[in-house]
């Protein structure tokens, strides 16, 4: 926890960081419009490609795929038959990589890493563009190739998605050269976003959460990976619209609103996974409790003099089984005339 | 050391493609996938057990698991993937098509979602919206005198299952090269869940419960049209989307179980959800200006309909004689959702993003004075008007990331946020995040990642509504309303000593202050840190394990006086999840073989204090845990046949001092459903076969 002090002090520049940096962005705008005309583009591009490089640019395998299944057969360490086996292996869909350059229209050129492989072995995927968690080739330059096609697809949100902005590689979590892409079924999904996502990984463990452990329910029936526009890459815009795709008994509108489920579930329920039932953050007595206290019963200590041995056990109804919901059950909120109280 | 190559595809390239045979390329044409099919064993019942796996019955039950798929040289295909046949949760995915041109695609799912089947009620619940008591019911003023309550109840289920039909198709190249997308899917949720009633009393003290066994019948539709265009710099998606509810049960009555106080009629009633609809129409896309810089933007407009035929104020004759003012509610409610990005990279090191974005809904449902009959047998005399919250959510971000070398990259954000909400205590709150994060990556062997941030929540005053019957106590602060200040911090590292051996460690914290909130939530905060190993021993032996440790903690103060606070509790809960998985494979034996294991355990506390009798006795620790041992082996009988096997045990233990112990009638003014905790441990032990072609 930082001083009080300090945060004052972090208040007060807070309008000027935000107003630096937003004058950056309209600068770095200007700077985009004004000076990136096609001609410094490609004097920007040719100045990255080394002499080496630019040899290779244009030297595509005499061959095409028979060039690289000459070594990446099923024995190889990088085996790419099964790619047969998916989509990007048809070569009758005019959009697939085997319907142009094969292998080459994602690895781009090949004859130097062909022609180097057989002289110098099999280690030698920086000639070429190599996709994965470990390779030589920037995530940037990965995932560029793959917008070049599925700019759609990914591309209207993919840019400043959390995602894009972690430098996370499409093929981190895609594979292309097996025959089932475990991020694409829908009972193994999990095992792929666990890799990064571990606090979502131990949630669903907990006492409730979404059927996701056994597979009934994939992380992208409320998320899109590829980026949205909605907090945390939800489906929908909002919180509340991603829910109500499986909940829309709680949308309403309804006579006797309750505010904050109008505003967003969040704010009471834990949408990955709760050690209450429910989802619910805290215990439902203890939560109602930390924004309900009127005279009366609501503002009642939970106390375990209100359990069966308790000195107190008349008040036993306000905190076992339902607790606060043994009477005010309509907690979403209420259409009947007299459900002001959520009580019917 | 990361390269760029420079990939130069001009069309001699394609040319010389033309020439390339590819007769080593294995074109699939044909079928091809595998079917499972087995039988397996479960113990025990275990209704919670059955929570997702739909194994919720001692006994055999069938395995049977297919993978399937078919193409052409034409490009045609179908796949068809199918899981758990045997059981309650069940599902299946089909598509088909033309690849390129059109596919359609049809899923089928059930997700069962088991409660408790240790229930008990005097109820005859058949599913009806009428709950009726057994004959010879003698009603008694509190449920220990209830003379025939034990004698009659019954055991009942609680839980849902969902099912769920989806149906779509989409159709590609269209004569500007647009898609055109269509969807439709309908759940249905059926089921018995309980909830709560009050019946009687002058007041909440002398009030009396009866938890119902109530049905579930729910139907939802959704459908989804769009058209989407894409070209190296547009892309463009525009549609419609509905959703539409409906209930099977407008409204609940049930016998009134007590001694009758003013009612004539012994019956009370509830409304349930209503019927609702939502129509949405959104718009979307992305422009690339150049290739440094890039906008996009959603934007959203719908409105919810809500149009249930109104219940009396109450079923009693006796009470609420007015007429209702309308007969049913009208409800609509506005919603508009705008985000705009503007997404820049003026250097290849250096990357801005800003984002506006706008979420609104305004409930345009008209407002009414309502009479309230609190309860079918008690008459409030104070009116009151129906509430419309409405809410405009407004917010600015800004991010900058720079590479400041191969190794490191560091990464600023500011966001600023204006909520302003209708008919609450704060009408008007400001929010500011500021985050910094620093990135470094050595080499593929070792990165790190680690984040700072501070957040505030500042709020216009904060007032209690005059308009509530029971005002709130003027100290307490609406957690999501309250001034807050937030501070954050997390970390990731990976490291990869070993070729064959992967670390990993996360850490997050968070803590959040309400420095102004003498009552209600004044403090939360949460602290987590994972281990994660994976070790390859052998190129056919791998050993992974992974530890969770978590801890929740909130602080809340209360005021059984409605005055200054008089109770404290500090709110703990401490999770611990341990994984470790063993696993052998092996391309040159047909052998391959496994063993899972999952411990998870969970600790919930409560330290309560206070300075009056109620206040300074905590109530006991509630616990959970979860274990499972999992064994299993694959063997490869020939290429295309294999036989699998499996035994599994998993426990589960939990102790709540909410439902252990409290039968139907431990409460003399609460007449419960008498469910424990659903402990449970069972073995489940399969044998099947898959064939693949």
């Amino acid at each position: 926890m930082l001083s009080r002090d300090l945060h004052v002090i972090t208040v007060m520049l807070y309008p000027l960081m935000f107003s630096l940096i937003f004058l950056l962005s309209i600068c770095s705008v200007a700077f985009s419009i004004a000076l990136m005309s096609p001609i410094v583009l490609a004097v920007q591009n040719a100045s990255s490609v080394s002499p080496v490089q630019a040899e290779y640019a244009i030297s595509y395998t005499e061959k095409g795929a028979d060039t690289c299944i000459k070594c990446h057969d099923e024995d190889n360490e990088v085996p790419i038959l099964p790619i047969f086996k998916t989509k990007h292996g048809r070569g009758a869909d005019r959009n697939t990589p085997f319907a142009a350059l094969q292998c080459e229209s994602c690895h781009g050129p090949g004859a130097a890493h062909a022609k180097q492989a057989r002289k110098e072995g099999a280690k030698l995927s920086g000639s070429i563009i190599h996709f994965g968690v470990d390779s030589v080739t920037s995530v940037e330059q990965q995932n560029k190739q793959c917008l070049s096609c599925h700019e759609n697809a990914a591309g209207a949100g993919w840019f400043g998605s959390q995602h894009e902005s972690n430098d996370v590689a499409c093929a981190r979590c895609h594979q292309t050269h097996v025959a089932e892409d475990t991020v694409l079924v829908k009972d193994k999904q999990k095992t792929v976003c666990f890799t990064c996502h571990k606090r979502q990984r131990a949630d669903i463990y907990k006492r409730s959460s979404h059927p996701l452990r056994f597979g009934s329910m994939a992380c992208t029936a409320c998320h899109d990976a590829h980026g949205s526009f909605a907090p945390s890459a939800l489906i929908k815009a909002t919180v509340n619209e991603t829910c109500y795709t499986c909940h829309a008994e709680k949308r309403g509108p309804v006579l006797w609103p309750h505010a904050p489920v109008v505003e967003d579930c969040t704010l009471c329920h834990q949408a990955h996974g709760s050690n209450h039932a429910a989802l619910l953050l805290h215990r439902a007595v203890f939560l109602c409790k930390q924004c309900h206290s009127p005279q009366g019963h609501p503002s009642l200590a939970p106390s375990q003099t209100a359990l069966p041995d308790g000195t107190f056990r008349a008040f036993g109804k306000f905190l076992v089984g339902k607790n606060c919901l043994n009477c005010h059950s309509a907690i979403h909120g209420s259409n009947h005339p007299s459900g002001v109280k959520f009580l019917r | 050391m990361q390269t760029t190559v420079s990939v130069a595809v001009d069309q001699s390239a394609h040319y010389v493609a033309k020439h390339w045979k590819c007769k080593w390329c294995d074109y699939q044409e044909g079928r091809w996938g595998g079917v499972e099919l087995g039988i397996g064993y479960v113990s025990d019942d275990a209704y919670r057990f059955g929570r997702e796996t739909g194994l919720d019955d001692k006994g055999f039950y069938l395995i049977g698991n297919a993978n399937t798929h078919y193409q052409d040289e034409a490009a045609n295909f179908w796949d068809l993937r199918v899981r758990n046949i045997g059981t309650d949760s069940r599902w299946l995915s089909a598509e088909g098509g033309q690849q390129g041109s059109y596919k359609f695609w049809l899923g089928y799912s059930e997700i069962p979602y088991f409660l408790t089947d240790t229930a008990r009620s005097p109820y005859l619940a058949d599913g009806s919206e009428s709950l009726v008591l057994p004959t010879d019911w003698v009603p008694g003023n509190t449920t220990d005198v209830m003379q025939a309550l034990r004698s009659s109840l019954q055991t009942l289920q609680l839980g849902s299952e969902r099912t769920s039909y989806t149906l779509g198709t989409t159709l590609y190249s269209g004569y500007f090269g647009e898609t055109y997308s269509l969807k439709f899917n309908r759940d249905y949720k059926n089921g018995m869940k309980a909830i709560g009633v009050a019946y009687g009393g002058s007041d909440a003290f002398t009030s009396l419960s009866v938890l119902l066994p109530t049905p579930i019948d729910y139907m939802t539709d959704q459908l989804e049209f769009d058209v989407a265009y894409s070209s190296p710099t547009w892309q463009i998606r525009m549609g419609y989307y509905g959703s539409f509810f409906k209930n099977g049960n407008g409204a609940l009555s049930w016998q009134n179980p007590y001694a009758d106080l003013q009612s004539n009629t012994g019956l009370g009633r509830r409304a349930l959800v209503p019927d609702n609809e939502f129509h949405q129409l959104y718009f979307s896309g992305g422009y690339q200006f150049s290739s440094t810089m890039r906008v996009t933007w959603y934007s959203a407009a719908g409105v919810m309909l809500q149009d249930e035929n109104f219940l009396p104020y109450t079923i009693n004759p006796m009470l609420g004689g007015n007429a209702l003012p309308a007969k049913s509610l009208q409800g609509k409610a506005r919603t508009w959702t705008f985000n705009v990005n503007l997404f820049s990279r003026p250097r290849p090191t250096l990357t801005w993003k800003v984002n506006y974005a706008h979420n609104e809904q305004n409930n345009k449902t008209d407002r009414t004075i309502w009479d309230s009959v609190v309860t079918d047998a008690l008459q409030s005399l104070v009116q009151r008007q129906n509430p419309r919250y409405s809410f405009r959510n407004r917010s600015a971000k800004a991010t900058m990331r720079h590479r400041l070398d191969n190794n490191n990259k560091i990464m600023v954000g500011v966001d600023y946020g204006v909520n302003e909400r209708d008919n609450q205590s704060v009408e008007k709150i400001k929010k500011r995040n500021v985050w910094v994060k620093w990135k470094y990556k050595l080499n593929t062997t070792f990165d790190a990642a680690v984040k700072l941030a501070k957040a505030q929540r500042d709020g216009d005053n904060y007032r209690p509504l005059s308009e509530i019957i029971e005002p709130e106590n003027r100290l307490l602060r609406k957690y999501n309303l309250a001034d807050k200040e937030g501070d954050a911090f997390s970390a990731v590292l990976s490291y990869r000593p070993l070729n064959r051996l992967n670390l990993g460690l996360n850490i997050n914290y968070s803590d959040d202050d309400y420095a102004d909130s003498l009552l209600g939530l004044s403090h939360a905060d949460y602290y987590s840190y994972s281990l994660d190993a994976i070790c390859t021993l052998t190129k056919s032996f791998s050993f992974s394990v992974f530890y969770t440790w978590e801890r929740y903690t909130s602080k809340q103060a209360g005021s059984q006086i409605f005055s200054n606070p008089d109770w404290f509790s500090k709110n703990q809960d401490k999770i611990y999840i341990l994984g470790v998985g063993v696993k052998h494979t092996s391309a040159r034996q047909p052998i391959e073989w496994g063993i899972d294991y999952l411990y998870s355990s969970a600790i919930e506390k409560q330290v309560l204090s206070g300075d009056i009798q109620l206040t300074n006795e905590s109530l006991p620790e509630a616990n959970n845990s979860l274990q499972r041992l999992q064994l299993y082996a694959n063997y490869q009988l020939r290429e295309s046949l294999r036989i699998k096997l499996s035994a599994a045990y998993e426990k589960y233990v939990e102790d709540d001092y909410s439902v252990d112990g409290i039968e139907v009638d431990t409460y003399s003014q609460l007449l419960s459903l008498g469910y424990g905790a659903n402990d449970y441990g069972v073995y489940v032990v399969s044998a099947s076969i898959r064939y693949g072609f």
